[in-house]
């Protein structure tokens, strides 16, 4: 029974087996043909879209000209309206106007630009000969300066860029050369990245004028800037410079040098460039000493202020008006600052007097002619006047720190008998109380 | 004939508002004012080499601070020319003796002075100052507020200083000799005073724009008591505008945390030197006032950026006086 029904469904199999291939040969053929007659209707339909786009498209495009035809008329109608009046040589100018305006509008460029080109240049003919005249007379709209060597813009301090310059070490006694000082630059970037940076170091010797012209400073390799600084870091590189016995002597010498670095102010803030410097000094053996003695300003002038605890320094001076030329009392290294109160523009001069570390400051000036760096005795400070608070009148304040305001670091005041005469004076009134500048 | 001349007319009347039309849609509309991403931060000058303990007797609901601010934009006119200078001098008769002089901070400077009064421009700064070379005793008028308001104006734009319709009237401060054998100044009252400062600011809306000295305005004019100008101390600003971002003010505990970033700016009414003193000098400094106003640090700078104004006093060398600090006024906090 078993093997009937193997055998039963093994010959159902065959059967089924041929039915089968017969089937997917009928199906395919079928499906063949369905397919034939599906792309036969879909190129019926793509047709039939086609002819229906174009219908719509025919019917857009008349409806448009039809919009069109009716904007055109009731425009026309308007135009009708305000044209049927016209005569033909009106019509023809309103035609021609346009063209004409435009025609005018392009000449009236260049025609503009020809004319103040020609006006320039008669100008010129006129006014170059008159300025040569008035020039070669003698004559200026603004005179020169003739108060003393006013110096260039030097450095000043930037809000994005700060330079810190250092020397290792900062003293030497001549039997330690020769020896190689190792100088430590640091450039941060305060606000914003700093890029398109440029260095620039000026290095000045100091030493006793009767020993000639001093030395320029070693040589030094100072690495290329780098291509940007981002912002908030600090850059850091050190240089060495090596300071030698003769022939290039450097004993009992000061040797000042400036280093200065300018970089693309950041993105978003004030103005293309930016400066700042970073100032160090080396100091070799014993250089000469230089003390003040001399008064910053021209003899005659009326001092209105003497030392003393009322005046603040206490070891301080006052010599009034404004439109003074400023000269330094005594060579050394000078810086430039800025209070917005207190002092407004100073300098102050950093040196050395009978061994003992002293500076002198020069306040309230208009106008700041000295640089950061090497100053030497009578060499123009700036001009006086009343910048920062509390002066009342216009004024140099002249005050040191470190030394008496008394001979000989001041030559006495004409008319002064005595030190505690000038001493806590305040001369108001003007009638001389405490002296004269010498 | 003319049917077809009115064709043609017609055309172009098409064709022109079709141009017409085209140019109005394709037209650049008005640049949009421009806020910095990133606010550079204010570097306010350190004179004092750091900032003292300070302690506060301010109370948080005394505390009166917006709570937003916008930076302001600034519109720099243009720099003053040496002709627009000379035109200025020519006004005090000082354009005879008018110096070109290269001013290290600031560069191009025009200086000029007699024994009565001196002018120096700085060129590059649009900065102006003006003095008498000193004061005598005046009658004290009693001018009012008006009168010092009015005379103030009057002078700058009867010498081409600024054009008076851009500023408005900001504060006073009266001055009188501290000692009257001193050259220090102190504030008084209206009726004591012997030199009037009227401060100016630019039309912002009621906050000032103070300089590194906090008792001057970018706008003064210092006027003695019988009404003649004693001084005058203006930056020229083409005008303000305020950026489309509002900023976050600090609030009261932020003040108290951020206080040892303020920056000492001025002591004793600006009669102190700063560069001389050492922090341990300063004793009991105590704040008692603060207030939010705009810095300009130069006018090249694209924006001026709110500060807060701290005012108080403090124990130096044995003697107590006033002192004020600036502190940035932006939050750091999100």
């Amino acid at each position: 029974m078993a093997e009937e029904q193997k055998q039963q469904k093994s010959a159902a199999g065959d059967l089924a087996g041929q039915a089968a291939g017969k089937g997917v040969k009928s199906l395919g053929k079928n499906l063949a043909s369905n397919a034939s007659k599906a792309a036969a209707n879909a190129a019926k339909a793509v047709k039939m879209g086609t002819q229906a786009a174009k219908v719509a498209a025919t019917a857009a495009s008349a409806a448009a000209t039809a919009g069109l035809a009716l904007a055109a008329a009731a425009i026309q109608a308007a135009v009708e309206k305000l044209v049927g009046k016209m005569k033909k040589e009106h019509i023809a100018a309103a035609i021609l106007a346009p063209f004409l305006a435009i025609i005018g509008a392009f000449l009236a460029i260049p025609l503009a630009i020809l004319g103040t080109v020609a006006i320039a240049i008669l100008a010129l003919i006129v006014l170059v000969p008159s300025i040569s005249f008035i020039i070669n007379s003698g004559a200026y709209i603004v005179p020169p300066y003739t108060g003393g060597v006013l110096q260039a813009p030097g450095n000043v301090e930037s809000p994005y860029i700060r330079v810190i310059k250092t020397a290792e070490p900062r003293v030497l006694t001549n039997d330690q050369l020769p020896y190689p000082v190792q100088y430590t630059i640091q450039i941060t970037a305060k606000q914003g990245a700093l890029t398109n940076i440029t260095y620039n170091n000026e290095c000045s010797v100091i030493w006793d004028n009767n020993r000639g012209t001093p030395p320029g400073c070693p040589s030094a390799s100072i690495p290329d800037p780098p291509d940007a600084i981002p912002a908030g870091t600090t850059f850091t590189f050190t240089y060495t410079m090596t300071f030698t016995l003769p022939p290039t002597d450097y004993t009992d010498t000061l040797v000042v040098d400036v280093f200065t670095v300018s970089a693309d102010a950041p993105v978003g803030t004030s103005t293309n460039r930016s400066t700042a410097s970073g100032t160090a000094t080396v100091r070799i053996g014993n250089p000469p000493d230089e003390c003040p003695g001399p008064w910053p300003v021209r003899q005659g002038l009326r001092i209105s202020q003497g030392p003393g605890p009322q005046h603040y320094p206490s070891e301080s001076v006052d010599v009034p008006p404004a439109g003074l030329q400023v000269v330094a009392t005594h060579s050394g290294v000078a810086s430039v600052g800025w209070e917005g109160a207190g002092y407004g523009n100073y300098v102050r001069i950093s040196s050395i007097c009978n061994g003992v570390r002293f500076w002198s400051t020069y306040a309230h000036l208009e106008v700041v002619t000295a640089q950061n760096g090497v100053i030497k005795l009578g060499d123009p400070i700036g001009i006086s006047g009343a910048t920062g608070g509390g002066a009342r009148g216009a004024h140099i304040h002249y005050d040191f720190g470190g030394l008496r305001m008394w001979e000989p670091n001041i030559y006495r005041p004409q008319g002064i008998s005595s030190e505690s005469a000038f001493r806590g004076c305040v001369d108001s009134a003007g009638v001389g109380l405490c002296g004269y500048v010498p | 004939m003319i049917k077809r001349y009115k064709k043609i007319l017609l055309v172009l009347l098409l064709a022109s508002t079709f141009i017409v039309t085209i140019v109005l849609l394709t037209r650049k509309t008005q640049p949009v004012p421009v806020t910095p991403t990133v606010i550079p931060k204010i570097e306010l000058p350190d004179l004092i080499k750091d900032t003292p303990k300070i302690e506060t007797q301010i109370e948080e609901v005394t505390l009166n601070l917006p709570q937003t601010a916008a930076l302001l934009g600034i519109s720099t006119p243009p720099l003053i020319t040496k002709d627009e200078a000379v035109k200025i001098a020519s006004t005090f008769d000082l354009e005879t003796n008018l110096l070109e002089v290269s001013d290290t901070r600031v560069g191009q400077t025009f200086f000029g002075s007699t024994e009565k009064h001196f002018l120096t421009i700085y060129a590059q700064e649009n900065h102006i100052r003006y003095s008498l070379q000193s004061d005598v005793y005046r009658i004290n008028k009693q001018l009012s507020n008006n009168a010092l308001i009015e005379t103030g104006k009057q002078f700058l734009l009867n010498h081409s200083l600024l054009d008076s319709g851009k500023i408005e009237f900001s504060s006073f401060v009266y001055w009188k000799k501290e000692d009257p054998q001193g050259e220090h100044m102190a504030q008084t009252e209206k009726a004591e005073a012997e030199l009037i400062q009227v401060n100016y600011t630019y039309k912002i809306g009621g906050f000032d724009i103070l300089t590194y000295n906090p008792l001057s305005s970018i706008v003064n004019v210092v006027i003695l008591p019988d009404g003649e100008v004693f001084r005058v101390d203006i930056y020229r600003l083409g005008g303000t505008s305020k950026s489309d971002t509002r900023y976050k003010i600090k609030k009261y505990d932020e003040i108290i945390s951020s206080l040892n970033e303020a920056k000492v700016v001025s002591i004793d009414n600006g009669n102190q030197g700063l560069v001389e003193i050492k922090l341990g000098d300063l004793k009991n400094v105590k704040i008692s006032n603060v207030k939010l106003a705009y810095l300009i640090d130069n006018v090249k700078s694209k924006y001026l950026y709110p500060i807060l104004l701290l005012n108080g006093e403090v124990s130096l060398y044995g003697k107590t006086t006033n002192i004020s600090f600036y502190l940035p006024a932006i939050s750091s906090q999100p």
